[in-house]
C-alpha cells in the first residue's frame, strides 16, 4: 500500500508539475508576445501615415485612412497645436501634454485607460514630412493581439481543471484502495482467528484422545493385582505418550523456519533413504515401494526438512492404500529443476477435497493433525520450488514436488 | 488523507477567486465588455456611424442604461443612449430597420465587440435629431454639469482618466 500510496500521489504531483510549467511559461510569454504584436502592428501603421503625410502636406487625405485596428491617431507640431486628428473638430486645438519632452523622447509606447473604459495601446513617435516634424499619436485596439493572452488564459484555466479533476480522481482511488486494504486485512484477520479455531479444535481431538487414554491406563495401573499387567498399561500410556510427543514435533516441524541453512545434498541417497526407512511400514500394510532415481542429483536444500517432506508424502500414500498396492518414487532433472514424484494406485483423493488438502490443520482422516501436506508445501516454498497434486478416486494420487538445483534460482 | 484533501480544496479556492473577482466587476463597468457604460466618453474617438437599427432601444445592466445595435459598415455596433430614464423623456421613436446617423465616443469592448457611447443621433429619413451630449462629450442628464472630464479635454495624451465626478453622479442628479 506504501508503494502504491507513493505512486499514486508521486504520479499525478509530477504530472502537476510539469503542466504547471507549461502553463506558466505560455501564461508568462503571452503578453510579450502581444506586446511585440502591437509594436508591430503601430509602427506599420505609423509609417503608413508618415509616407500619406509626406504626399500630402494638408494632410486631408489622411482622414480617409483608416484600419479596424486604429482606436484614433493625431499629429501634433512642435508647438503643441493638434494638426490632425481622426476626430476633426479637435484640429487645431492645443494639446495638453509637453510636446517638447514627448519630441525628445522619440518612440515611447504604453498601455493607456481612455474615457470609454477601454484600454488602448499608446504608441507615440516621430513623423517627419518634407517641411516639418511631427508627433504622431496612435492609439490601437488591444483585442486582437490581447487573443493570444485570453487563449494562454483559457489553457491555465482548463488546465487547472483538468489538474484538479486529476487530483480529486487520485484521491478518490486513493481513498478505494485504502479501504479495499482496510477491507483484506479484515478478511485476512477473520481467516486466521476461523483457522486459529480450527487449529484449537484439532489440537483438542489430538491432545484429549490419548490424555484420555494415559488417564485410563494410569487408573488401571493403580489397581493393577501384579507386576506384568502393570506394566503392559504403563506401555500403553508410553504409545499414548509418543502420539502426543508426534503431535508437538508436527506442529515444530510446522512453525520452524529453515532458510538460510541450505547445503549441497545427494537427493538420490535421501530419497533411497526414506525408502527404506518405510519398507517396514509398508510390508505390514501389503504396500510395495518402487524407487526409480538416476545415480546422484546434487541439490542445494536443507536434508532434514526435504526428508521430512518425502516422509510425510510416502506416508500418506501408503495409508492411501489399506489394501496393498505399489507407491512408486521418481526422481528426474529437468531445466534447473529435480522433480520427485510420489504416486500410489490407492482410493484417491475426491475433487472436493483437492483444493483443501495443502491447508494448515484441515485432515479428511479420522486420526490426524492436518499439518502434514501443509508442511510439505511449506518445505517446497521455502527452497523456492511448489508441491502439485493430480488425483483419480479410485485410481491413484500423484504428488510432484518440483525444487531447484540451486538455491535462489527461483524465489526463496 | 486529510493533508491532501486540505490541499485539494486550497487549490480550487484560489482558482474559483481568481474567477470570482471577474464576475463581479466595478460599479458602473460592463462584465462583458469592460466598458464603462455609465459615464464612459472620450473626445478622441468621436466617429459617426451610419447604419440600420437591428434591434430597438432597450434597458440594460444595473445602471439601467439604453443601448440598441446597429449595423454599420464597421460591423455590428451596440450605440450606449445614456440612462433609461433620460432616454424615456426624448421620445424619440426608433423602429427595426430605421435608417440611422449616430455620432459619438467609439471604443472595442473586451468582448471584441464595437460600442459607440452616443452624442447625438439623427433619424435619416425624417431627419428627427435627438442629442445626449455636448460637443465635449458632457452628458446633458447630468444636472451638475460634473460629466467625465476626460470627455471635457480636447486630447489628453496621458490617456489617463480622471472622470470619476462623471460616473454615478450625474445619472443621480438628473433624477432629481
Amino acid at each position: 500500500m506504501g508503494k502504491t500510496a507513493r505512486l499514486l500521489i508521486g504520479i499525478p504531483f509530477c504530472f502537476t508539475l510539469l503542466v504547471a510549467w507549461f502553463a506558466w511559461s505560455a501564461f508568462h510569454a503571452a503578453p510579450q508576445l502581444a506586446a511585440e504584436n502591437l509594436r508591430g502592428a503601430g509602427l506599420s501603421i505609423s509609417a503608413a501615415i508618415e509616407q500619406l503625410a509626406v504626399a500630402d502636406p494638408s494632410f486631408s487625405s489622411l482622414a480617409r485612412y483608416t484600419t479596424p485596428d486604429v482606436a484614433y491617431f493625431a499629429l501634433i507640431d512642435r508647438q503643441g497645436i493638434v494638426r490632425f486628428h481622426t476626430n476633426q473638430s479637435l484640429i487645431g486645438q492645443p494639446y495638453h501634454i509637453s510636446t517638447q519632452a514627448a519630441f525628445k523622447e522619440g518612440v515611447s509606447e504604453q498601455r493607456e485607460r481612455l474615457g470609454t473604459g477601454e484600454r488602448v495601446y499608446l504608441l507615440r513617435t516621430k513623423v517627419h514630412t518634407t517641411r516639418d516634424e511631427y508627433l504622431l499619436i496612435l492609439a490601437l485596439h488591444t483585442y486582437r493581439a490581447d487573443q493570444v493572452i485570453r487563449r494562454a488564459k483559457t489553457g491555465v484555466t482548463v488546465v487547472s481543471a483538468l489538474t484538479v479533476a486529476l487530483w480529486g480522481l487520485t484521491l478518490l482511488l486513493f481513498a478505494f484502495l485504502r479501504r479495499e486494504e482496510r477491507h483484506r486485512k479484515e478478511m485476512s484477520r477473520r481467516e486466521e482467528l476461523a483457522r486459529l479455531g480450527e487449529m484449537g479444535a484439532v489440537m483438542a481431538h489430538e491432545i484429549r484422545n490419548p490424555l484420555a487414554g494415559i488417564k485410563g491406563f494410569a487408573q488401571l495401573v493403580e489397581t493393577a493385582s501384579d507386576l506384568e499387567q502393570a506394566r503392559r498399561h504403563a506401555d500403553k500410556i508410553v504409545t499414548q505418550s509418543l502420539r502426543m510427543e508426534a503431535l508437538v514435533n508436527d506442529l515444530l516441524a510446522f512453525a520452524r523456519d529453515d532458510q538460510g541453512m541450505r547445503e549441497m545434498n545427494d537427493l538420490s541417497a535421501l530419497v533411497q533413504d526414506c525408502a527404506v526407512l518405510l519398507r517396514p511400514e509398508a510390508a505390514t500394510q501389503n504396500v510395495a515401494i518402487e524407487v526409480t532415481v538416476p545415480a546422484q542429483i546434487k541439490v542445494q536444500v536443507v536434508a532434514d526438512r526435504v526428508v521430512q517432506l518425502l516422509l510425510n508424502l510416502m506416508k500418506n500414500a501408503i495409508q492411501a492404500m489399506p489394501d496393498g498396492g505399489l507407491l512408486a518414487v521418481g526422481l528426474q532433472q529437468k531445466s534447473g529443476y529435480v522433480h520427485i514424484s510420489v504416486r500410489d494406485n490407492g482410493s484417491g483423493i475426491s475433487q472436493e477435497h483437492i483444493d483443501r488438502i495443502f491447508e494448515p490443520f484441515w485432515t479428511s482422516k479420522a486420526q490426524g493433525t492436518g499439518i502434514g501436506l501443509a508442511l510439505c508445501r511449506k518445505v517446497a516454498e521455502e527452497h523456492g520450488g511448489r508441491i502439485t497434486v493430480e488425483s483419480t478416486v479410485g485410481a491413484g494420487t500423484e504428488f510432484v514436488v518440483s525444487l531447484p538445483v540451486k538455491s535462489g534460482s527461483q524465489g526463496n | 488523507m486529510k493533508l491532501y484533501s486540505v490541499i485539494c480544496m486550497i487549490m480550487i479556492l484560489c482558482l474559483w477567486g481568481q474567477r470570482a473577482s471577474a464576475f463581479w466587476g466595478s460599479d458602473s463597468t460592463d462584465v462583458a465588455s469592460g466598458l464603462d457604460v455609465a459615464a464612459g466618453f472620450d473626445v478622441n474617438t468621436i466617429t459617426t456611424v451610419t447604419g440600420s437599427a437591428l434591434t430597438l432601444p432597450e434597458r440594460k445592466g444595473q445602471e439601467q442604461h439604453t443601448v440598441m445595435t446597429v449595423a454599420a459598415p464597421q460591423g455590428t455596433v451596440t450605440v450606449v443612449l445614456g440612462p433609461w430614464w433620460y432616454w424615456e423623456k426624448q421620445n424619440f421613436a426608433v423602429v427595426k430597420s430605421q435608417e440611422l446617423t449616430v455620432t459619438g465616443s467609439l471604443a472595442q469592448g473586451k468582448d471584441g465587440a464595437l460600442y459607440l457611447f452616443a452624442q447625438k443621433i439623427e433619424n435619416r429619413s425624417s431627419g428627427e435629431t435627438v442629442t445626449l451630449r455636448s460637443e465635449s462629450g458632457k452628458p446633458f442628464w447630468s444636472r451638475g454639469g460634473s460629466g467625465n472630464q476626460n470627455g471635457n479635454r480636447p486630447l489628453d495624451g496621458s490617456g489617463s482618466r480622471s472622470g470619476s465626478g462623471g460616473r454615478g453622479t450625474g445619472m443621480r442628479g438628473g433624477r432629481r
